[in-house]
């Protein structure tokens, strides 16, 4: 192909985009900056643009606010508990799938339908699971404790509503590693698999020997997608626990929205927006950095 | 010989625990939203009384009053079902697209470069509640707040990313040959796009509109801040049903369920792209 | 009297609808450099993985030192097949590679470092033995993936055609080198190959496969002058034998070929043993080798053209429409197209074949 685009594709192929990103997106990003810098909510009865410049007297307040602080620990908390978790069950599900039998292709597609789910249903679900009279109490715990078990008020209790999140999530995005993994895995040259084979290795020397190493460009790739995603956990939160008890499970997402939506404090939520901001770009910056260095 | 056999026995428990794990939930909030009020705190699996007055409490959502005053904001189901469908179709033409042209561009002659390629995926990869102050003071001012125009522009832009990167992905898999032929035999470039290009193309169109689909019909953080009464989206009912209605938890599970029968009928369709999807095209299957 | 090391028994395996393998048996003795040798798809490559354990025969078995392997997993037959592809483990080094299979087995750490050494060595390996296996060149990936089998001392060395992705030019040294590292190791080979004039020049004995059935087993010369049916006689020898078609006919003491024109044979027959043949429908073959230009010769033809192989030429002769020959001459043979020729065959080198079946009709040096 040419190397310069023809006039027309050219135009189809940056103007559209450029309209939309920068209408929708890029604009917005650019008020950002500037509520961040100004004190403004909408209760205070005047124009945005209008609004008085306090410097980083919002940047400030971020610093010093436990709950921001807080917020933000929790949320590291959820993602490395989370991510891991959801890695080590694909793996061992796929660990298990390496062989061929009958109805293989039924049970995979069984396995990856909580992708599919909005995350609102899934939330929903979880919420009547853990409720005092719902199937977690009232069948499985019942067996183990006796009527004790009704008594358990997941969404009541700082950890256990933790815990409830987690476990919405580990139900819905480990079959995404699963997923990965295991297309990975049938990836691998059939050839290499039956050479390790007649060396003379097992089942399970060949998995961690040969088939895991090869894949390693894919595990990373999903550990580090998984984890954005997981950082902006807030369907869940909403729907489960609203946060709550109190702000025991309120996710960085979570505290933002009511920042802004509950007390309108909308040039604070700017401030506490472009933080959250800078540190994950801080963040992706030092860990390209470490996987730059490995090679 | 017989040592071999015990492994087999653990994998097939394994597997039935994962199995049960995978399906409980949903088949328990199938039951449930079959339920009648007075079972609903039953461990029972199946209802002894089965009754669609939890689906038909979501179509006539006046019954509500009996339980709360808050029927000023629920609507009946049909309305969020039908602005969903039409935010979600909308933004996913619009995606799509654009994004065709844009992986074309950027596929065949770096045009939009890559610098503006990762800053797409930049919109997909920061939290969208860092957006959300922004927006919402931006949309306010436009006259987009509780508009659904407000929502399609949003879905759009912020699902444009899986769309340029996914066909990208199946743009880059067509020969390069067949274009470069067509021009030498003096086709214009326009031509060559819709002609040659877009019918093989065509099953990544599918594929990213489709997901794309769902990703717009699965919002919520937006949807909520973005939406008031007009334009409220199925996610957004469902979760007032929890948050603002309380403890009706038939209902909630009937609700639920309506809104995941067309995701999931489209995540079995492309079934075996979920992951191209989901990595934006990083993994093929 | 050599040992049995490997028998094989009415293997049959079928994929689907296909008999890829179809009622072969054979056996082979110690030391021996067994090739299987066919076109695409004769069942050679499926017959070797039955034998590695890679496919499961569905009737048959598989006898490897007298002990029935057939139900045995790859691992426990104490063989190894270096694949048409290498398939040498990219991720790890070469040193790796050579290790791996002895890591199953519990030598010590120390064993292991000698013997892989030593092999490396034997195959010229050291320079590269610490590099990302899939980093080196194809020969170098051929080198290790052999010397992965070799390193473990496997009672039989299976190759799936080693040399067919190796440059032409290298492929002749390669042979040789295989060869002769067969013969100081002492190592009992079966080798699949497509190639015939490999086959010739590298095996102990032959077993020529065709659609899934076994032709003929034998030494390479038996093979070469002695080819039991038609496909056998024109797959082996290049360039192919030459094949006249008609009816025999034993008049007297001649022996005549009606084709599309009378051309004699033979003279001075012995008319009992061939008059068994008269009346015949057959196809006769005999290799461009075994006639030569003389003034006595039976076969006459016009010469369309010529051409240099090597250190001869080779002439094509017209003898009738549908029949044309090639012969060897000598390279400075003062032979002109459109000149008439005599060729005589050498009678002893005459292949006679049943047009039906293609079997051979009288055994040739009769």
């Amino acid at each position: 192909m040419p190397e310069r685009p023809p006039r027309s594709i050219k135009i189809l192929a940056t103007l559209p985009l450029n309209i939309l990103l920068n209408g929708v997106l890029i604009v917005p990003f650019a008020i950002m900056i500037y509520l961040a810098f100004v004190k403004w909510s909408p209760l205070m009865g005047i124009n945005w643009w209008e609004a008085p410049f306090i410097a980083i007297s919002n940047f400030q307040r971020a610093l010093s606010d436990s709950r921001f602080i807080s917020a933000l620990s929790r949320t590291a908390l959820f993602v490395s508990v989370v991510v891991p978790l959801e890695f080590i069950l694909g793996l061992v599900v796929a660990y298990i799938l390496q062989s061929e039998f009958i109805g293989k292709k039924y049970l995979v597609a069984l396995l990856i339908y909580p992708l599919m789910l909005p995350p609102v249903v899934v939330a929903t679900v979880f919420y009547l699971f853990f409720q005092p009279y719902g199937p977690v109490n009232n069948i499985f715990l019942y067996y183990i404790m006796g009527k004790r078990a009704l008594d358990i008020y997941w969404f009541l209790d700082p950890t256990l509503a933790l815990v409830t999140i987690i476990i919405a999530d580990v139900w819905q995005w480990t079959p995404f590693m699963f997923l990965i993994l295991y297309s990975g895995l049938s990836a691998v040259p059939k050839r290499l698999v039956e050479a390790a084979e007649v060396l003379g290795a097992s089942k399970w020397r060949i998995f961690w020997t040969i088939r895991l190493p090869l894949i390693k460009p894919l595990i990373l790739i999903a550990l580090v997608l998984r984890s954005l995603e997981a950082l902006k956990v807030f369907d869940y939160v909403y729907v489960m626990t609203g946060g709550g008890p109190g702000t025991a499970t309120e996710s960085i997402s979570l505290y933002i929205y009511r920042l802004a939506i509950l007390y309108q404090d909308i040039s604070y939520a700017a401030a506490v927006s472009i933080i959250v901001l800078l540190i994950i770009m801080i963040i992706s910056r030092v860990a390209i950095y470490f996987f730059i260095e490995k090679r | 010989m017989k040592l071999s056999i015990l492994p087999k026995i653990i994998i097939a428990c394994v597997i039935v625990v994962f199995i049960l794990w995978t399906l409980t939930p949903v088949l328990w909030m199938i039951s449930l939203s079959f339920k009648p009020y007075g079972e609903w705190r039953t461990p029972h699996l199946l209802p002894q009384k089965p009754t669609i007055d939890n689906y038909r409490m979501l179509f006539t959502p006046q019954a509500l009053q009996i339980f709360i005053a808050y029927t000023a904001i629920i609507e009946p189901v049909t309305g969020p079902l039908t602005r969903s469908l039409i935010v979600s179709i909308t933004a996913t033409i619009i995606a799509v697209i654009i994004g065709f042209f844009t992986a074309y561009g950027a596929s065949r002659y770096n045009t939009p470069g890559p610098f503006v390629l990762f800053f797409t995926l930049l919109t997909r990869m920061l939290p969208p509640a860092t957006f959300l102050t922004p927006i919402m003071v931006y949309f306010t001012t436009l006259g987009l707040f509780d508009n659904i125009a407000g929502l399609i522009l949003l879905y759009s832009a912020t699902t444009i990313t899986y769309a340029i990167w996914i066909m990208k992905g199946f743009i880059d898999a067509i020969p390069v040959e067949w274009e470069e032929a067509a021009l030498m035999e003096g086709a214009k470039p326009l031509e060559v796009l819709f002609k040659v290009v877009l019918p093989i193309a065509r099953p990544g169109l599918v594929v990213s509109g489709l997901f794309i689909f769902l990703m717009a019909w699965t919002e919520l953080l937006f949807a909520l801040v973005l939406t008031n009464v007009n334009a409220v989206t199925l996610p957004v009912q469902i979760s007032k049903y929890v948050t603002a209605v309380g403890a009706l938890w038939g209902t909630q599970a009937a609700i639920a369920l309506l809104g995941s029968i067309i995701p999931v009928i489209i995540g079995y369709m492309i079934q075996r792209h979920l992951v191209t999807g989901f990595t934006f095209g990083l993994v093929r299957a | 009297m050599s040992r049995v090391v490997l028998r094989v028994e009415n293997i049959v395996k079928t994929f689907g609808k296909t008999i890829a393998v179809n009622d072969v048996s054979f056996e082979v003795y110690e030391r021996e450099l067994f090739t299987l040798l066919g076109p695409s798809g004769c069942g050679k490559t499926t017959t070797l993985r039955v034998i590695a354990g890679l496919e499961r025969p569905d009737r048959g078995r598989v006898y490897i030192d007298g002990v029935d392997v057939t139900d045995l997993p790859p691992k426990d037959r104490n063989v190894c097949l270096v694949f048409q592809e290498y398939a040498v483990f990219p991720h790890m080094s070469v040193y790796d590679n050579i290790a791996f299979g002895l890591k199953a087995k519990r030598i010590s750490k120390l064993d292991i470092d000698n013997r892989v050494r030593e092999v490396a060595e034997l195959l010229d390996l050291q320079k590269v033995l610490w590099q990302k296996a899939g980093k080196i060149s194809l020969s170098e990936q051929q080198r290790t993936a052999m010397a992965r089998c070799i390193v473990i001392e496997p009672k039989l060395l299976l190759l799936d055609e080693p040399l067919s992705l190796v440059d032409a030019k290298i492929r002749e040294r390669m042979r040789r080198e295989l060869r002769k590292m067969q013969r100081d190791l002492g190592v009992t080979m079966v080798f699949v190959t497509h190639d015939q004039l490999e086959a010739l020049m590298l095996s102990d004995r032959i077993a020529v496969m065709r659609e899934g059935k076994l032709i003929q087993v034998g030494r390479p010369q038996e093979i070469y002058d002695n080819p039991i049916n038609l496909f056998v006689a024109s797959f082996i020898g290049s360039p192919t034998m030459n094949f006249l078609e008609g009816v025999l006919r034993v008049v007297k003491d001649k022996l005549i070929l009606e084709s599309d024109v009378i051309i004699e044979l033979m003279r001075g027959i012995d008319t009992s043993l061939y008059s068994q043949l008269d009346g015949k429908k057959v196809i006769v073959g005999f290799r461009p080798e075994d006639a030569f230009i003389s003034p006595e010769g039976l076969i006459k033809g016009v010469i369309q053209y010529t051409e240099i192989a090597g250190d001869k030429k080779i002439i094509h002769l017209r003898v009738s429409d549908k029949c044309s020959i090639r012969v060897f001459v000598d390279l400075y043979a003062l032979v002109e197209v459109g000149d008439v020729a005599s060729i005589q065959v050498n009678p002893l080198r005459l292949h006679i074949f049943d047009k039906e079946t293609g079997n051979k009709l009288l055994r040739a040096g009769v």
